[in-house]
């Protein structure tokens, strides 16, 4: 679709969900101004929503307050975030009509990755609260994929599945598909050799591509990348097979805008910003301008070769807005850090810590060597990572050696300000 | 090792420009909103409390596939009506 016919229908659909939300929704009814004549003077004047607007109306009568455009009792789903930032969780339903809509979202991301009726899938998610990978396994379903839901089991038989039951793609978050790929290694397995695995759709937590590169070589399969979110009840971009190096955005469904944090202005091509979303898909739960945090570089369509006019994010999600830290005059995101630890594969966990050491700002990276990586080495190891770090990001780290570092299966959180200056930030 | 012709590639890769782009003909595309009808008058009409269930999530389906075509776009759940009220809670016995 050309892009002018893209905005046509971008337009059109806002109007509709716009129009819904202000006859329906009390929140939305307050928020969005009469008289809207285009997807600019959108842009301009309906404010910028943030997750504290959310919980501030969905706290006036719980669990959805003055948020919705539609009768909660016609939902057919409840999803909250995990709540471990200790705020409370962002509350969400879906109609039926919402529900076939986000896994309409997931069906264009997979089946632009690669993904075909003929596959055999393993889904390894929790399926709780969170709305995570319910959506992707709906949609694998959609598409007639044999889908297989591993909620209850451990990392070995996860891996035995993969052989036993010949899987050609395999869904989870990078964080865990590095886990299964050690977990084989442990077992004797060589996912790469051994398995039928062709797919690797990562999601769920900011990906680099160092990351990506581990899953790829672990598994001898493609690694797509996705984000969604629960407060759009699904994903917004995925990668496509020509790998341009990031995510397309799906504009058909989403407007996305990238705002510069420091003038609050548009950012260009190729600048970094925080992402803006418009969801055009729901009726139940409805997100405009929603100030999402994530921190992005937009490129355009036509540099991917796919054939696809939807512009795309280099590098998917960067980070996070509120992780970032100025350290001794230098931005600092904890992803940067992951991008560096993860082309040292003797390394199995990691944290990044800032604390204030002598009064300086300092970045403490806590690692866990592989439990076959000999002991007399780990001195070593850690001063490579150092230097490795410092070439870098151009920070000097505190590289300790540790172990017993946690283990994630759902949005890592490899980070902490311990500073006496910070709010406590984890993610 | 898997023989897997797309295996680690993606299963689906083409040169550029080389982006399959199949349309619904004019016929289908008329199939397709009649379903659409036919479905929504079953949704919000019928007492039959199966087939409005069935014709409810089927509506959600094809509603998803006309607006993936640009074809449609409607926010309906609002006109459904259970035609009867909720069975009260069984009391004490």
């Amino acid at each position: 679709m050309p892009r002018d016919r893209l905005r046509e229908l971008q337009w059109r659909k806002l109007q509709v969900a716009l129009d819904h939300a202000r006859r329906r929704s009390p929140f939305w009814r307050r928020r969005i101004p009469e008289g809207i004549a285009s997807l600019e003077e959108y842009q301009e004047r309906v404010p910028v929503l943030t997750r504290d607007d959310i919980l501030a109306a969905e706290a006036v009568n719980p669990p959805y307050g003055t948020l919705p455009s539609c009768r909660p009792v016609l939902a057919i789903r409840h999803h909250q975030t995990s709540g471990t930032s200790g705020k409370p969780p962002v509350r969400t339903f879906d109609t039926a009509r919402d529900w076939a809509w986000a896994a309409d979202m997931w069906c264009t991301g997979l089946y632009g990755m690669g993904i075909r009726p003929a596959d055999r899938a393993a889904v390894a998610f929790g399926y709780g609260l969170f709305i995570g990978f319910w959506g992707l396994h709906y949609a694998l379903e959609k598409i007639g994929v044999t889908t297989i839901a591993t909620g209850s089991f451990d990392s070995e038989g996860r891996v035995r599945l993969i052989l036993d039951q010949g899987i050609t793609v395999v869904a989870c978050t990078p964080t865990y598909a590095m886990r299964l790929a050690l977990t084989a290694n442990a077992m004797g397995v060589d996912l790469a050799r051994d398995s039928q695995v062709r797919i690797v759709v990562c999601s769920g937590e900011p990906r680099p591509e160092a990351t990506k590169r581990a899953i790829a070589e672990s598994f001898g399969a493609f690694v797509g990348d996705t984000a969604g979110m629960t407060e759009a009840g699904t994903i917004f971009m995925f990668e496509c097979t020509e790998e341009p190096g990031g995510c397309h955005i799906i504009e058909t469904d989403f407007i996305e805008e990238v705002i510069d944090p420091e003038t609050m202005r548009p950012a260009e091509y190729g600048q970094p910003g925080v992402r803006v979303m418009t969801s055009l898909g729901r009726e139940g739960i409805q997100v405009f301008h929603y100030w999402t945090n994530d921190i992005v570089i937009r490129r355009p369509w036509s540099d991917c070769g796919c054939g696809r006019t939807w512009d795309w994010y280099e590098g998917g999600i960067r980070g996070r807005h509120d992780d970032m830290r100025k350290i001794r005059g230098v931005f600092f995101m904890p992803v940067m850090v992951e991008d560096v630890v993860r082309s040292f594969p003797e390394i199995d966990e990691f944290q990044v810590v800032l604390r204030t050491i002598d009064a300086l700002d300092t970045v403490v990276v806590q690692i866990e060597p592989r439990s076959d990586h000999p002991a007399e080495r780990h001195a070593e190891l850690a001063e490579r990572l150092r230097a490795e770090i410092k070439r870098q990001i151009s920070l000097n780290p505190v590289v300790e050696i540790a172990s017993g570092l946690p283990r994630f299966e759902l949005k890592a959180k490899r980070f902490r300000d311990e500073r006496p200056s910070a709010t406590g930030a984890t993610t | 090792m898997s023989d897997h012709p797309d295996r680690g590639r993606g299963g689906s890769r083409r040169e550029p420009g080389d982006f399959e782009r199949p349309e619904l003909t004019p016929a289908q595309r008329e199939r397709l909103r009649r379903a659409y009808d036919d479905l929504m008058a079953l949704a919000t009409g019928c007492e039959v409390a199966s087939v409005r269930a069935a014709a409810r999530a089927g509506l959600a389906q094809v509603h998803a596939a006309l607006n993936g075509q640009g074809l449609l776009y409607e926010l309906h759940s609002e006109r459904f009506q259970d035609p009867r009220p909720q069975p009260r809670r069984p009391g004490p016995r």
